[in-house]
Parts: structure tokens; sequence; C-alpha cells
């Protein structure tokens, strides 16, 4: 079954672009389970635009 | 939150989850996320996810999305959390990069404090509708599920089954909608709220008083360390039966000293394995976190404290003297 919300998250990984720390961020770590995540906000926001689906956007700590 | 515009995304930092329903522009629908002082999944569970994921599907069906305002800005200008200048020292001397969401907290209170302006209780930020007694519900989040007699919610009419519908005129349909406007309304005045009950819109003015939003249990708020000093030392909450055989009563402070890393211990003569039954004069019973957060929002640096400890069951009076000012990483 298709998802009706595009799933985003967010945490310390997320690849972002127009960093002053680009050379040092983390890279993205995978989510288990069986959604696809995007890691990226643009990426999600342009998903979104061409699926006219809205998005889920997660906030997670992993400390 | 490398790299997230948090001028967008502005909510409770000190959680460890959050998320918000938005559209391709950015536009809000609903925020989820969000937690009462007794627990991390108070308001945080399969349920009330999957509630809100049908509720963001209808408003998205119809185009309801909240109002960009100040509760819901745009994100213009951006702010990434790599531009504050705080954030930069903190992450100098750490090896991984990694900006977590209690970071942005730390910098943005740290910045008050460099300028003399930091206070203790700017740590109860997002302030829970309980703290106007407003119990809501944890699935269906926009239902009142009890209101505590006598508060200010109680006096404004507000009834268990209403289901609220804004917020000084923001649409609020979860627990995390409605401690965002919370978190924008001031410490006194009138908070406009409108309400369903039985088929009609009911309104009400709820009357706010000093501290309303300084109250609770702040322990699970990593930021507190920011305020006040903390004990350096950990320890265990000792159970009703280990309490019972060092003679105690269940409602007693019991915790046994587990490791100590702050020379302010070692040099108060702590030692692991202490049983500390009294703090500052305070003998209730409380978790190691609960202990260090009292002295966090009611000590200052620099401050002494009396401390009593049953060692070998016998019991031992200690004098602490608190650091005198904030180590920073």
């Amino acid at each position: 079954m298709k998802l009706a919300v595009i799933v985003l998250v967010v945490s310390c990984q997320i690849v972002a672009s127009g960093l002053s720390f680009s050379q040092e961020k983390p890279a993205p770590t995978e989510v288990s389970g069986d959604i696809d995540w995007v890691f990226d906000i643009e990426e999600g926001q342009k998903i979104s635009q061409d699926s006219s689906k809205p998005m889920f956007i997660v906030f997670r700590c992993e400390r | 939150m490398n790299g997230i515009n948090i001028n967008r995304f502005q909510f409770e930092y000190d959680l460890t989850w959050m998320s918000f329903f938005q559209n391709h522009r950015g536009e809000t629908y609903l925020r989820f996320g969000g937690r009462e002082d007794a627990g991390p999944e108070t308001h945080l569970t399969k349920d009330s996810l999957i509630q809100a994921m049908n509720t963001a599907l209808e408003l998205h069906r119809s185009k309801m999305v909240k109002p960009t305002n100040r509760y819901e800005p745009s994100g213009e200008p951006s702010l990434t959390p790599e531009q504050l200048p705080i954030t930069q020292k903190m992450l100098a001397n750490r090896k991984n990069k990694c900006i977590h969401c209690h970071d942005i907290k730390t910098a943005q209170l740290r910045e008050l404090r460099s300028k003399g302006q930091l206070k203790k209780e700017m740590v109860f930020s997002y302030p829970s509708p309980s703290n106007l007694g407003i119990r809501l519900d944890p699935v269906n989040q926009s239902t009142i599920q009890s209101i505590e007699e006598g508060s200010v919610a109680f006096d404004a009419g507000l009834r268990a089954g209403d289901v609220l519908q804004s917020l000084d005129r923001q649409p609020v349909f979860s627990f995390a909608d409605a401690t965002r406007v919370l978190e924008l309304t001031p410490e006194t005045g009138k908070l406009n709220v409108v309400a369903h009950r039985v088929g009609q819109d009911f309104h009400c003015q709820i009357d706010l008083s000093d501290q309303w939003r300084a109250a609770g249990d702040p322990s699970w708020r990593d930021s507190t360390h920011l305020v006040g000093p903390n004990s350096g030392f950990w320890g265990v909450r000792q159970d009703a039966d280990q309490k019972s055989r060092l003679k105690l009563g269940a409602g007693k402070l019991a915790i046994k000293v587990t490791a100590i890393w702050g020379k302010w211990a070692k040099q108060a003569g702590i030692q692991q394995g202490d049983i500390v039954i009294m703090i500052d004069g305070v003998s209730d019973d409380m978790h190691i976190r609960q202990l260090q957060s009292y002295l966090q929002m009611k000590k200052n640096w620099g401050e002494t404290i009396g401390i009593m400890v049953l060692r070998q069951q016998q019991p031992v009076e200690l004098t602490m003297k608190l650091p005198d000012e904030p180590t920073e990483e």
C-alpha cells in the first residue's frame, strides 16, 4: 500500500545544502522499518509537490 | 539539526521527538509531538499518530493550512543552528559535528546568559495546557479529557468533552498545536478560546496569572543544566523494600550514590555507596534527575547546601559548596 504522506526524518544526520560545516556533516543513518524515509527537506518538498501529498516531517534525537 | 532553518521549525528543543505535517510550500497543517511531565509518551502513541495523520490528510484535501503568522512562521529570513555563534563554539571541541535538538535551546539560553538575561523559569518553554487546568485526550488531542476543578480553565467555563477549535484564534488540532500557542502567550492577560460543545461553538477567555508557565516537574528537560548547579554525583533511587530496610518511609528521599564526577561533591565528602536522605533540607522522595533539577532550579552557583547521607546505616551530615560558575562544553 502506498503511503498517503511523504515522510521525512530529520535528525542530526540530515544532509542539507549550503551548510558552513559542509565538510564535517555526519552522514545519514538508516532508519529501520519498511518506510523509505527522505533525509533532505528540499527533496521531500519536491516529491510532495509532484505527488500532491502532504509531508510528515520528523525530528528525532539519536543521543 | 544541522542545516535546518530554525526560524521555520520552531518547537520545544528539549524534546527527543517532534513532527510537523506540512504541504510542499512548508505551510503547516498540524504539529504532532510533545509531552506532559509525567512521561515522554503521554501524547505520543500509535493511536494518536494515526489520528493525527487522518486529520492532516483531511486538512490537506480541504487545503486548510494554518495561517502564516508568529505561531507558524514563514521561516524568513532563514537561520540555521550553524549561524549561531555559540553553536560554533560548542561544535569546535566536538568530534561528531551533530547538532542535536537540545543544542539549539542550549545555544539560545547561553546567548541570553552571556547578556545577563537568563532566568531560571525560561526552561519552562512550550508549557502544557495542563498548566491552565486543561488535560487533553491522549488520542483525540483537541478533545478536553478533563478540567481541573478550580483552575483558570474551569473558571473560564471549559469542561471535559469540549473540543478545542482555537487558542488566540490559531486553529488547534493537537497537543503540540496547543503548546505552540502557549509558548507565545504572555504571563498575564487573557487567552481567547473557542471550543466545540454539543454542536455549538463556545467562546471564553482564560485569565492568565503570574507564573502559570513555570509549573510542574522540569526534570526531563535537558536545559535545566544551564540555569543552576548540579550535585556532582549520580545515583539510583531506592525502592520501597530497600527503604524499609533502611527504616525510611516510602515517600522519603533515598538515592544510592553510584558515580561522583564533581570535585565539589568529592570535597563535600560524598562517597560511592552513600544513601542520600536529605538535600538542602528536603527529604521528599525524588529520583536522581529530580534531585539535580531541584538544585538547578532552586540554588545558585556558589551557594552552600547541607546534605545528609546514610553510610553503613549511620547518618552523616555533609556540607557542599556548589561550583562558583557553570562549566561549558
